[in-house]
């Protein structure tokens, strides 16, 4: 192995040298995490060099060494690194539209979801606005969606309806929508940090949380929860961005070559997504942790009490999306696909 | 493995990284302040290497800060200056002096226990030993201790602030390395109690030795319930604290901000503080806080350029290249964070080694709570290690007593603990039964 | 004769302009970090209380909390700059003479100035970004932009105040004084 170890540190080298860039890219998951995380660095930093013929060299920042999530999207912004991973939602301090997907049952879905983010209504409207603050959108990541995730001791069996859940202290993110969306569920949504989350999960601060199984393998809630359910509410994605005036900056053909980079790494994403999902949903039974996909007519009950089709959800809608009807030509792009499949059936 | 080096090609480190090296180790030694030396360091090792752009630098500033857990800092820092203010630390040195003041070493022990007591409390050091050493060391002088002697056992007592939890080094470890605090808590208690226990044994060997204490104080059950009884609000903070985190009422670094108020509030009832004393109580907090944090500030661009420069990686295959043997590695981290401890203060030790050794530590066949506890007990000998040991500047601060005297008699206090450290280290079960 | 009085009185008035100065300046330095300190507590405390007393807890409480810490660091930096409370090892510069003291003082304000300097620089930028493209918090949605000022307006009083040590020493060494040794931790 330290051999093999040589030899790919050797190739790094001269690959490095024979290129005209050098980049840094950076996330918040170490290298190995696409086993149960598909968050897919390797592939990405593989196909940016393969397909600009080696004149792009990736240098990647993983695990968080240059921060996580809005301290990466700063990064990105000032032109300190090139390309970052950050979550769906956090496109949303720049396009407000992209908050929506917060709003729950409509685009939860995994094949909702790609539809919606490969329709020329979304690109039109989000992607447009995210280059205008200086960024640019180059895939995204898509994992499974969010769940209801509860500790050790505090009910007997899966969570499998709302009145599962009434009144417990739910963490959510500091998210308004994912907010209200608990509160219109019957929990009592409780903000609590990232870093706090996992002393706050053990301790009973808080009852339960919501993201998807893969997330909560990769950060180590194993030991902590009872059961996990798949409510399918709204979807836990990731997004890869690129500083707009560097991109701009390299020759078309590069310009092209990332862009077709991207495109490849989208699909070899979501071609990894049940791949990841098997691992993780074992290694999570293995851990004892029992996982539960609610029936249809559980669904239908998680969708009346939540769902967007809510005139709660109106004022929600309108704020972000500008009017109801912006808003239902994004529900239409949910239901049509534009030739990106994956695999939903969780 | 493999992903270690294709995260990055192995480095090349040239002058480019060593000269900023050398720049930032001799303004250390010339007197610069430890913040300004790491921050011009990193600068120039930006600059030079040009591993990553200047631009993270001023980025971090914010964004290295800008966690959470690291409230935990001042807050601790003020709840210590709070038990002072309030005159519940002196309730609580009474307490440590009616249990063990009876023993042949009373005295000694019962300053020992007390900084234990009020590590139980606050979360952070030099208020401990600021305290402590306010209280008992003229009477540990009166009593036959040498000055520097008395500072000595003050500041090594004090060191149970970081490792008898609640604790910020404990919060700041959770937050580098993900891992909830509340179990790190759990994880130290033994840890923490063992190192309380070496001070005690230490200073009772160096008086077989010495006899700077003879004489004891008579034991009486009757005058120790009327002290505990005394001291009921004082020893029922350390309840709210651990109860409120481990019954789920808050998390650890909320546990710090209701450690304030309790101790205000219980200050302002016993008529001991008065709304007046809060600014000057805010205000000295707030300069200790002035001088930890921006050494941590800085302390995050510098660890993420040597990340970027590939030095995690080089240290592991440098160190599995030496040796095979787990021990041998264990022992290698414990000299590199002695080492580490000597030159800087803790938090930023944990900032920028933690990550470091924490795959070197997975070679060892360690897990990540054993190598947490044991990294933090290490480094908590560096509060009592010159050149740089903060509780040695609290009590050559109190005391006007120079720091090289104090540091000789402390030397007793380095050695007992890197035993319990060693215990630590090869007896997992210590810091793990908790888990 | 005349002309000596006058620039005594001159000297006199100016001192006397200085002193309020730093009268004020204290006390406005003061009165910020209480604000911060007590923001954070009070931030934190309020959100525990209301999150176990009436099940609400905001989506803001812990962001603001931990903004009021960043600017409490920096301009309680600055106040330890001026207090001379910065952590540094003078046990190899004690060794030496006031000569050298003086000189390690020196080259310690200059570091401290040069660092300032370079990191007010390099910090205005993400605040410029921000400002440029209107980016929000997350909580508050408030712009960025006035909580990353705390770094380029920490590192200003940062250098005023090495500023102001550095002048006061040369002084001290006009009057034959040893340079100021700075308070400790805890007096
Ligand atoms: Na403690
Ligand atoms: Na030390």
């Amino acid at each position: 192995s330290e051999r093999a170890m040589a030899a790919t540190s050797q190739e790094e080298n001269e690959r490095e040298a024979a290129a005209d860039t050098t980049l840094v890219m950076a996330t918040g998951y170490a290298l190995g995490a696409s086993r149960a995380y598909p968050i897919m660095q390797l592939n990405f930093k593989e196909n940016l060099q393969n397909f600009t013929g080696g004149r792009l060299y990736v240098k990647l920042a993983p695990g968080g060494q240059l921060g996580a999530g809005s301290a990466l999207i700063t990064k990105v912004q000032n032109g300190t690194i090139a390309i970052a991973q950050h979550s769906l939602s956090n496109l949303s301090a720049f396009a407000p539209e992209a908050d929506l997907v917060n709003i729950p049952y409509w685009c939860g879905q995994n094949q909702r979801l790609v539809n919606l983010v490969t329709s020329s209504k979304w690109r039109e409207v989000v992607h447009h606005k995210v280059e205008s603050r200086g960024f640019k959108v180059l895939n995204y990541i898509c994992i499974d969606p969010r769940t209801v995730a509860v500790r050790e001791g505090l009910i007997n069996g899966p969570v499998r309806t709302p009145e599962d859940i009434q009144g417990i202290k739910f963490r959510v993110p500091a998210s308004e929508i994912l907010q209200k969306m608990y509160r219109l569920a019957g929990a009592n949504p409780t903000p609590v940090s990232w870093g706090e989350t996992s002393s706050a999960m053990k301790q009973g601060v808080v009852d339960a949380l919501d993201p998807s199984v893969q997330a909560l393998l990769v950060f180590g809630f194993t030991d902590t929860l009872s059961s996990i359910s798949s409510i399918q509410s709204v979807p836990d994605a990731q997004v890869y961005t690129c500083n707009k005036a560097w991109f701009d900056a390299q020759p078309s053909a590069i310009r092209e070559a990332i862009l077709q980079a991207s495109d490849v790494t989208f699909r070899e994403n979501l071609a990894k997504v049940p791949a990841a999902r098997a691992y993780s949903h074992d290694q999570m039974r293995q851990a004892g942790v029992s996982l539960y996909s609610p029936t249809e007519s559980e669904l239908a009950e998680w969708k009346a009490k939540c769902g967007h089709q809510l005139p709660a959800w109106d004022d929600t809608k309108q704020a972000l999306a500008g009017s109801l009807e912006n808003f239902d030509h994004l529900l239409e792009a949910t239901e049509v696909s534009n030739g990106y499949y994956v695999d939903s059936d969780i | 493995m493999e992903f270690l080096v294709l995260q990055q090609a192995a480095a090349n480190l040239g002058w480019t990284f060593y000269l900023p090296l050398a720049i930032l180790i001799s303004l250390i030694v010339f007197g610069v302040p430890i913040w300004v030396s790491i921050g011009l360091g990193t600068l120039g090792m930006l600059s030079l290497t040009g591993s990553l752009p200047l631009s993270v630098f001023g980025e971090s500033l914010f964004e290295g800060i800008n966690a959470f857990a690291l409230i935990a800092v001042p807050l601790f820092i003020l709840t210590g200056d709070a038990l002072v203010r309030s005159g519940l630390s002196d309730k609580l040195l009474d307490v440590a002096e009616a249990t063990v003041g009876g023993m042949r070493t009373g005295l000694g022990s019962s300053t020992t226990l007390g900084c234990g007591f009020f590590a139980c409390i606050s979360g952070s050091d030099a208020a401990g030993a600021a305290a402590v050493g306010r209280m008992t060391i003229h009477r540990l002088v009166e009593r036959g201790y040498p000055l520097p002697a008395a500072c000595a056992l003050v500041a090594s007592g004090a060191c149970t602030g970081i490792l008898i939890p609640p604790s910020i080094a404990y919060i700041v470890m959770g937050m580098v390395l993900g891992m909830s605090a509340s179990t790190l808590f759990l994880a130290a208690a033994i840890p923490g109690v063992m190192v309380m226990m070496s001070v005690m044994t230490t200073n009772v060997v160096i008086n077989r030795l010495h006899g700077f204490e003879e004489g004891r104080a008579p034991f009486s059950w009757r005058h120790w319930i009327a002290t505990v009884w005394d001291a009921r609000w004082a020893l029922f903070v350390p309840v709210v604290i651990l109860g409120g985190i481990y019954s789920g009422l808050f998390t650890p670094t909320e546990a710090a901000s209701i450690a304030v108020v309790v101790v205000v509030v219980i200050g302002l009832h016993q008529k001991r503080l008065v709304l007046g004393d809060i600014p000057r109580m805010l205000e000295s907090s707030a300069r200790v806080c002035g001088v930890i944090v921006p050494i941590v500030a800085v302390s995050l661009p510098l660890a993420q350029t040597l990340a970027s420069l590939a030095i995690p990686q080089s240290l592991v295959s440098g160190i599995s290249g030496l040796t095979d043997s787990p021990t041998v590695m264990i022992l290698l981290m414990i000299g590199i964070l002695i080492l580490a401890g000597c030159v800087m203060e803790t938090t930023p030790n944990i900032v920028i080694l933690a990550p470091l050794l924490l795959p070197v530590a997975h070679q060892a066949g360690m897990n990540d709570f054993h190598f947490a506890i044991m990294m933090v007990t290490t480094l908590g000998l560096g509060f009592i290690t010159p050149p740089l040991g903060l509780n040695l500047f609290v009590v050559s601060g109190l005391t006007r007593c120079s720091i090289l005297s104090i540091a000789r008699y402390a030397l007793p206090f380095v050695f007992g603990m890197l035993l319990v450290v060693l215990l630590i280290a090869f007896i997992p079960w210590l810091s793990t039964w908790g888990i | 004769m005349a002309t000596t009085s006058i620039a005594i009185s001159e000297k006199r008035s100016s001192r006397a302009l200085r002193l309020k100065c730093d009268y004020v300046d204290r006390k406005a330095e003061r009165w910020l970090l209480l604000t911060f300190y007590a923001l954070i507590i009070l931030t934190v405390a309020v959100e525990v209380i209301r999150r176990f007393a009436l099940n609400y807890s905001s989506v803001w409480g812990e962001e603001l909390a931990r903004y009021a810490f960043i600017y409490l660091v920096w301009m309680a930096a600055a106040a330890a700059v001026r207090d001379r409370a910065h952590i540094r090892i003078d046990v190899l510069v004690n060794l030496g003479g006031v000569r050298l003291q003086r000189l390690a003082w020196w080259l310690s304000d200059v570091s401290t100035l040069v660092l300032a300097v370079w990191a007010l620089w390099l910090s205005l930028s993400p605040v410029l970004t921000s400002l440029n493209y209107g980016s929000v918090s997350p909580g508050l949605r408030l712009s960025q932009a006035i909580f990353m000022m705390a770094i380029p307006i920490g590192f200003l009083l940062i250098a005023w105040r090495v500023i102001q040590t550095m002048m006061a020493d040369v002084r001290r060494m006009r009057r034959g004084e040893p340079p100021f040794e700075g308070k400790k931790l805890f007096d």
